[in-house]
């Protein structure tokens, strides 16, 4: 079977026979043949009959690699952040902020588009840039750019700052796990005010093998 | 005559007018443009106030009741005041207080949701024969006012009980604040309240002290919201 999390930015795909994961660009996806036997995400539809809820997905993924009913796991994407926490294998809290606020990831990979470097090789910043959201956060960095503040300290402030808005919208819990491309950001995981636990980017996919 | 009626005015004022023709002005019609509300309101607003303005700017009329006070909300006393002033219709103002609340069977039918809510709005202005309706156990609840896009509604299935102030229409009470926060103990219940209303504190509210899950919409439900309340009514299956 061809599994498929077609995000905003990246696709994550999984062929189940091989045992084969693979990440490639959603628009590249798009403009291929490939359809999948299942799929979630924000792109899904367009690629797949059979759609399957992402935070179920994101549920269903997080309880097999943690292996047991009681964890709260976020989702960081490209545009949205998403929640789920369960306790005694039942559901206890979940939300997902997907429109104002939420074009996260997507802002970090710009930015480090834009200034040619790597956030994650990056030490952590003390201050937190105010973030709103990316875009807002983005003139931010501008700004501060602008008054003499040193390019790296600048961005990892605004890492922080949107670590920051990420651990509000989990209500401040003392421990998480975190699924999403940026589990492989170590300034981002290390922003945090609490212990953060990266089950990968593939969690979603994981999911997706119980339907 | 053709009167427009807004929120649940009391039923003495309605049966002094029976047999006239009464239309909903705060329903969502076809032809209902809410951005005809924009000479009076400002662009950011609730959408049920913006669809009530519309309606009335739309619609001929020959009488306004307009229902303002706390039974309904803030912003419906304030569009009233805009109305009485602006349109050529009388208006009468009024506060339903009443306590007697009449059963709520629609609330808690096996109908769909939207048919569920298709009734309760039209309970307000006529009589609806409730009698071969039938009781369903629920397995989810929606708490809220009518929301101004009923396809909110197609997510949910017909096992699903409705509370909040659209309850309390049914019930013929709409100031009745102990029904409006009634919700049922540990049935998963997706709280909804219109962007831009001042219900939305008591959604929040709500939905954090019953494990609920809350949502505010502006206009029109969008793919994330429905999502949203996709992924709550399944993880709470």
């Amino acid at each position: 079977m061809l599994l498929g999390d077609v995000g905003t930015s990246y696709t994550k795909i999984l062929d189940t026979e091989k045992e084969e994961y693979k990440v490639m660009n959603t628009l590249d996806l798009l403009k291929s043949e490939v359809r999948f036997d299942i799929a979630c995400g924000h792109n899904a539809k367009l690629k797949t009959d059979r759609v399957v809820n992402e935070l179920v997905a994101l549920e269903k993924g997080s309880r097999e690699l943690i292996g047991d009913g009681n964890f709260l796991v976020v989702d960081v994407g490209s545009r949205d952040i998403k929640y789920v926490k369960m306790k005694g294998n039942k559901y206890e809290e979940m939300d997902w902020n997907a429109l104002c606020g939420a074009t996260l990831g997507f802002s970090i990979e710009l930015l480090e588009n834009h200034f040619n470097v790597k956030t994650s090789e990056m030490e952590k910043a003390s201050q937190s840039l105010g973030v709103t959201c990316g875009v807002l956060g983005m003139a931010k960095i501008f700004d501060k750019i602008s008054e003499g503040c040193e390019i790296n300290n600048v961005l990892a402030s605004f890492v922080k700052g949107i670590a920051e808005n990420v651990y509000r919208f989990i209500n401040k819990p003392e421990s998480f796990y975190l699924s999403g491309g940026l589990c492989n950001n170590t300034l981002f995981i290390n922003s945090f005010r609490c212990k953060v636990e990266p089950l990968g980017r593939f969690v979603l996919l994981e999911g997706l093998r119980k339907f | 005559m053709k009167i427009g009626i807004v929120g649940v005015p009391p039923q003495e004022i309605l049966d002094k007018y029976k047999g006239n023709d009464f239309v909903d002005l705060d329903t969502l019609f076809d032809f209902t443009d809410n951005s005809k509300a924009e000479i009076y309101l400002p662009k950011i607003y609730c959408a049920t106030i913006k669809s009530i303005i519309a309606n009335a700017l739309t619609i001929k009329l020959d009488l306004i009741i307009f229902d303002n006070g706390y039974s309904k909300c803030d912003n419906g006393r304030f569009v009233s005041e805009i109305l009485k002033r602006e349109l050529k219709v009388p208006l009468i103002t009024t506060q339903n207080n009443a306590t007697g609340r009449h059963p709520q069977t629609i609330c808690e039918s096996d109908l769909e949701l939207r048919k569920k809510f298709d009734l309760i709005v039209d309970s307000v202005i006529k009589d609806v024969d409730k009698s071969k309706l039938k009781y369903v156990e629920p397995d989810y609840g929606f708490w809220g006012v009518p929301p101004n896009d009923f396809s909110i509604l197609d997510l949910f299935p017909k096992e699903t009980h409705v509370f909040g102030w659209a309850r309390c229409m049914e019930a013929k009470v709409p100031a009745d604040l102990e029904l409006e926060t009634m919700v049922k103990e540990d049935l998963p219940t997706v709280f909804y309240a219109q962007a831009f209303c001042s219900k939305n504190s008591l959604a929040k509210y709500l939905a954090k002290k019953h494990n609920g899950l809350y949502v505010e919409v502006d206009d029109v439900i969008d793919n994330s919201v429905k999502s949203k309340i996709e992924a709550y009514l399944l993880l709470n299956k």
